[in-house]
C-alpha cells in the first residue's frame, strides 16, 4: 500500500510541486490549503508523512504542528516544516512546536526526496 | 499525464514572475557591491526555476540556471565582486534564462548553441574567484575519509517522531557502515521508563565524502542527542568545537522561538484566482446594485412614519452593496508596478541604441489599476517612452551645449486624482516647438493656413493622425503613426491624453485613465422623452446655443459656430430613428459637445441634463444586435433599459466638417426665422448661456 502524506501550504505552485515529486515516488498526497484544513484533513485516516508550510492564513503552520502532536494517532507521525530560508530561529521553534525537520524553500525534488527518506519509513 | 500538465502550467506561470523579479534587479545591477536584497531575490528566482525545471527534467534548463544560479550565489555571498562588464552579462544572461524557460513551454528546442556564449561568460565569472572557492570547499569540507562516530538519541528525539533506524540507512548510504551498539545503559526491566533512551550506537563510516554530509544525516536531530564525530587520522577537535559553538546558538535561538512564531502570523499571503472567476463576481455585484437600486427607488414611494425602519434598512443595504461593490472591483485593482517594471529596461536598452544618456524616475509604481487597463496601457506608454527617448531627448552634446546636465530625465509617475488615474511622461528634453508644429499641420493639410490656434490647441495637433514633426524617420520610434494611435488606445479605454510642453525645457504627457471598465461614469440625458448614458468622458461641455450661431446646411443638417470653431450638430433622437411622437419640443434646447476616438468635435443636440451617474455596462451586441451609434446598454435605477451612445458611431452618421468661410456662406437661420418659423431644430428662441458639464 502506498504511503499517504498530508501536504499543507497555502501556495498552490508549492503543494503542487511537493505533491508531484511525492507522487512520482508512489507515495499518495492528500492537499490541504491551510493549518486548519489540515487539521480538519487529519481526522481523516492516518498519515505516514505531513509536509506544512509555516505561513498560513486562518493557523498557521506551527500551531497546526502543536494540535497535531496532542492527538495520539499523529504522536509518531514524522512532520516536516518548509521554511522560506535557512533561518535558524524558524527551524527551532519548528522543532518546539514538534515537527521532526524541516525543509528549506526553495527546494530541489531531489533534495525533498532525500529529506522525506531521512524521516519517513 | 494530464495531472503533469497542470503542474507544468502553474510552474510556467510562476516562471513568468520570477523572471520579471530577475529583471527588475538585472536592471539596476551596477560594478561593485549591490543591494544585498536584491541579489538575493535574483538568486532565489534562479534557484526556483532550476527547481521546478528538475522537476519536469527540462535538462537544457536545468543545466544553464545551474551555471546561473553558481554565480548569483558567489555575488550574493559576497564572494564574487561584479566588475565593468559583469552587470550587462546577467541582464543578458537573465534573456536566455527567458528563452530557454518559453522553448520549454512551447515544446521547440531552443536553437542550438543559444546559450553558449552566456554560459562561458558566467563560468569566467565563476571562475576568476575560483581559487577563494576552492579554498572555502577545503574550510568546510574536510575532504573525504574515514570516520568514527558515537550517537546517544535523547527521549526528546522519539518524541519529534524521528526514527534512529532511518538515520542509520542514511549513513550507510554515505559509505561502508560499521555498526556497533551500546546496551551497558539499559536498566532492570522494573526500573525501566517505558518511554526512556538507553542506547549508544557507535559507527565507523569508510569513504564518507566529508564530514558535512554525516552532520547533514543528523540535522534535524542535533540537540535531541549526544554526537561525536571523529575523523580517523586525527584534526577532529576543532570540528567538534564549531559543533557544540552551533548547537549553543540553536539553544539561544530556541528560547526566542516564540516571539518568531508570533511574527509568522503577520505576514500577508495571497491567492491565485481565475480571473473569470473574478468577472463572474463583479458582474452579479453589478446586478446586484442595480436591484438594490430598484428597491430603493420604488420604496421611495412609500414615504412616510409607517415605513420608516424598512426605508433605514435600505439605506443601509444601499451602504454595504456600495461597499461590497468597491470591495470586489478592489480584487480587480493591481499596482501600476506590472507595467512600470519593465520600462527600466526599455529606457537602458533604447539609451545606449540612441547614444543618449537617461536617467529614469518611476513614482507611484504602486498605484492601482484595473487589470484589464494595466494590459492595455503597455503598449501606449512604451510608445510614449519611446517617443520621448527619440525625439524628445537631445544627444549629450546638444544637451551640453544647451547648459543642461548631460544625462537627462525621463520621469513616469502614476497617482490617483478624483476617482480617476492620472499617468504622466514627462522629460527635460527639447519640447515642443509651436511654430515647427503648426507649419508641419498646415502642409499636411490638417489646419488651414488662416488658422488661429491658441498654445494648447498647437500642442494637440501632435496627436493627429499622420503626423510627424521628425525630420528622419528613425527606427526606434515614429513615422507618424505614433501619437494618434497612442490617443485611440487611450480613448478606448475612456481615457484621455494630453501634452503640456515648454520649448527647450521639457515636455509631460498626462493620460488621465478611469480606474475600471467594468462601470461607465456616465451622463444620463433625455430627449423626445427617452433617456440615454452619455459617457462622461467624451464630454467637453454643454451649452446653450445662441440661434444667430447656428446654421441648416444644404444636406439637411445643422452647424454651430463656438468660439471660432464650426461644428456639426446631431439630434440623438433623429439619428436613432426615433419620433417625438407628439412629445412638445422643448423650450430650449441643449448641445452637448462632446469629442471623438480622432479628436474631432461633434454636438449632441438633447433636452435636458438629468445628471451624472455610474451604470454598470451591458453588451447590447451580445444580447441582441448591433446598433449604429449605440456602444451598449445599462439597467438604471428605475429598472429601465437605457442606451449608452456611441460618440464615435453618431459622429459618423454626421456629414463632412465644414469650414469657416462654408459657415458664413451659410444663410444665417435666426434672421429668417421670425417670418418664417418653420420646423428647422435651431427655430427656438432660447435664452443665451452656457453650463459645462
Amino acid at each position: 500500500m502506498s504511503k499517504r502524506v498530508l501536504a499543507v501550504d497555502d501556495s498552490k505552485t508549492m503543494r503542487d510541486m511537493v505533491s508531484f515529486t511525492l507522487k512520482r515516488e508512489g507515495f499518495e498526497v492528500i492537499e490541504a490549503d491551510d493549518g486548519v484544513a489540515g487539521v480538519e484533513a487529519s481526522a481523516n485516516g492516518l498519515f505516514d508523512l505531513v509536509i506544512s508550510d509555516v505561513n498560513m492564513p486562518r493557523m498557521d503552520g506551527l500551531t497546526m504542528v502543536s494540535k497535531l502532536r496532542e492527538n495520539p494517532k499523529f504522536r509518531s507521525t514524522p512532520i516536516l516544516i518548509l521554511t522560506t530560508e535557512a533561518d535558524q530561529t524558524k527551524k527551532a521553534a519548528g522543532k518546539a512546536a514538534g515537527a521532526t525537520g524541516w525543509i528549506v524553500k526553495p527546494f530541489d525534488p531531489d533534495q525533498l526526496i532525500d529529506v522525506v527518506r531521512r524521516v519517513c519509513r | 499525464m494530464d495531472e503533469l500538465e497542470q503542474f507544468k502550467q502553474t510552474f510556467f506561470e510562476e516562471c513568468d514572475e520570477l523572471l520579471q523579479q530577475l529583471e527588475e534587479v538585472a536592471v539596476t545591477l551596477v560594478p561593485g557591491p549591490n543591494d544585498p536584497e536584491g541579489l538575493d531575490a535574483m538568486f532565489r528566482a534562479v534557484h526556483s526555476i532550476k527547481a521546478g525545471a528538475s522537476a519536469f527534467k527540462f535538462e537544457r534548463l536545468v543545466h544553464y540556471s545551474h551555471e546561473f544560479e553558481n554565480v548569483m550565489d558567489r555575488v550574493r555571498s559576497g564572494e564574487l565582486v561584479l566588475a565593468e562588464n559583469d552587470p550587462a552579462i546577467l541582464v543578458h544572461a537573465g534573456d536566455i534564462l527567458q528563452d530557454l524557460v518559453r522553448a520549454a513551454q512551447s515544446g521547440e528546442e531552443a536553437p542550438a548553441g543559444l546559450e553558449d556564449e552566456v554560459l562561458n561568460q558566467l563560468k569566467s565569472m565563476a571562475g576568476s574567484v575560483a581559487s577563494d572557492g576552492d579554498e572555502s570547499t577545503a574550510d568546510t569540507g574536510s575532504g573525504a575519509g574515514d570516520f568514527k562516530i558515537s550517537f546517544t538519541p535523547h527521549r526528546s528525539m522519539y518524541e519529534s517522531a524521528n526514527e534512529p533506524q532511518l538515520l542509520f540507512r542514511a549513513l550507510a548510504s554515505l559509505g561502508e557502515l560499521k555498526t556497533d551498539v551500546d546496551q551497558s545503559k539499559i536498566p532492570e526491566l522494573t526500573s525501566m521508563d517505558p518511554v526512556g533512551s538507553y542506547l549508544t550506537w557507535h559507527f565507523e563510516l569508510c569513504g564518507a565524502e566529508s564530514e558535512d554530509v554525516i552532520r547533514e544525516v543528523f540535522e534535524f536531530v542535533e540537540d535531541d542527542c549526544d554526537l561525536e564525530i571523529e575523523r580517523i587520522g586525527g584534526a577532529a577537535e576543532v570540528e567538534s568545537e564549531e559543533a557544540s559553538a552551533a548547537i549553543q546558538s540553536v539553544t539561544a535561538s530556541m528560547a526566542s522561538g516564540n516571539d518568531a512564531a508570533s511574527s509568522f502570523t503577520q505576514q500577508t499571503t495571497s491567492i491565485r484566482v481565475d480571473l473569470d472567476r473574478i468577472d463572474r463576481l463583479v458582474d452579479m455585484v453589478g446586478e446586484l446594485v442595480i436591484a438594490q437600486s430598484m428597491a430603493l427607488e420604488s420604496m421611495h414611494e412609500l414615504v412616510d412614519i409607517q415605513h420608516v425602519h424598512q426605508l433605514q434598512a435600505l439605506e443601509d443595504l444601499t451602504m454595504r452593496t456600495r461597499q461590497l461593490q468597491e470591495g470586489v472591483m478592489a480584487v480587480r485593482m493591481q499596482p501600476l508596478k506590472a507595467v512600470f517594471s519593465r520600462f527600466p529596461r526599455v529606457v537602458r536598452d533604447l539609451a545606449s541604441k540612441l547614444g543618449k544618456s537617461v536617467r529614469l524616475e518611476l513614482e507611484g509604481e504602486g498605484t492601482e489599476v484595473d487589470k484589464t487597463i494595466i494590459e492595455e496601457l503597455s503598449d501606449p506608454l512604451t510608445h510614449m517612452i519611446r517617443n520621448c527617448m527619440d525625439h524628445g531627448i537631445e544627444t549629450p552634446e546638444e544637451r551640453a551645449e544647451a547648459g543642461k546636465p548631460e544625462e537627462a530625465q525621463v520621469r513616469l509617475s502614476a497617482e490617483h486624482r478624483n476617482g480617476r488615474i492620472l499617468i504622466r511622461v514627462s522629460d527635460d528634453g527639447r519640447g515642443l516647438n509651436l511654430d515647427k508644429v503648426l507649419q508641419k499641420a498646415i502642409d499636411n493639410g490638417v489646419v488651414t493656413e488662416d488658422a488661429e490656434l491658441s498654445k494648447e490647441e498647437i500642442e494637440a495637433l501632435i496627436f493627429m493622425p499622420g503626423f510627424s514633426t521628425a525630420d528622419a524617420i528613425s527606427d526606434v520610434s515614429g513615422r507618424g503613426v505614433g501619437m494618434d494611435v497612442v490617443r485611440r488606445n487611450i480613448q478606448k479605454l475612456g481615457g484621455r491624453v494630453t501634452v503640456e510642453s515648454q520649448f527647450g525645457k521639457g515636455s509631460t504627457f498626462t493620460l488621465a485613465l478611469p480606474l475600471t471598465l467594468a462601470v461607465l461614469d456616465g451622463m444620463l440625458v433625455e430627449t423626445a422623452a427617452e433617456r440615454y448614458v452619455v459617457p462622461l468622458s467624451t464630454i467637453m461641455e454643454t451649452v446653450c446655443p445662441d440661434p444667430k450661431d447656428m446654421r441648416a446646411t444644404p444636406d439637411g443638417g445643422t452647424v454651430m459656430k463656438i468660439r471660432g470653431e464650426v461644428i456639426r450638430l446631431i439630434d440623438v433622437c433623429g439619428s436613432l430613428g426615433c419620433s417625438r411622437h407628439g412629445q412638445p419640443e422643448p423650450l430650449r434646447k441643449l448641445v452637448m459637445i462632446v469629442e471623438t476616438e480622432f479628436g474631432r468635435r461633434i454636438g449632441l443636440i438633447v433636452d435636458e441634463l438629468l445628471g451624472q451617474q455610474q451604470v454598470v455596462i451591458k453588451s447590447l451586441e451580445a444580447n441582441f444586435k448591433a446598433i449604429p451609434g449605440v456602444a451598449g446598454t445599462a439597467i438604471l435605477g428605475d429598472g429601465r433599459v437605457r442606451l449608452i451612445l456611441d460618440v464615435d458611431g453618431l459622429a459618423a452618421m454626421a456629414p463632412t466638417p465644414i469650414s469657416n468661410e462654408g459657415f458664413e456662406a451659410l444663410e444665417d437661420d435666426s434672421a429668417t426665422a421670425d417670418e418664417t418659423s418653420d420646423e428647422d431644430d435651431t427655430d427656438q428662441s432660447a435664452e443665451q448661456g452656457g453650463m459645462s458639464a
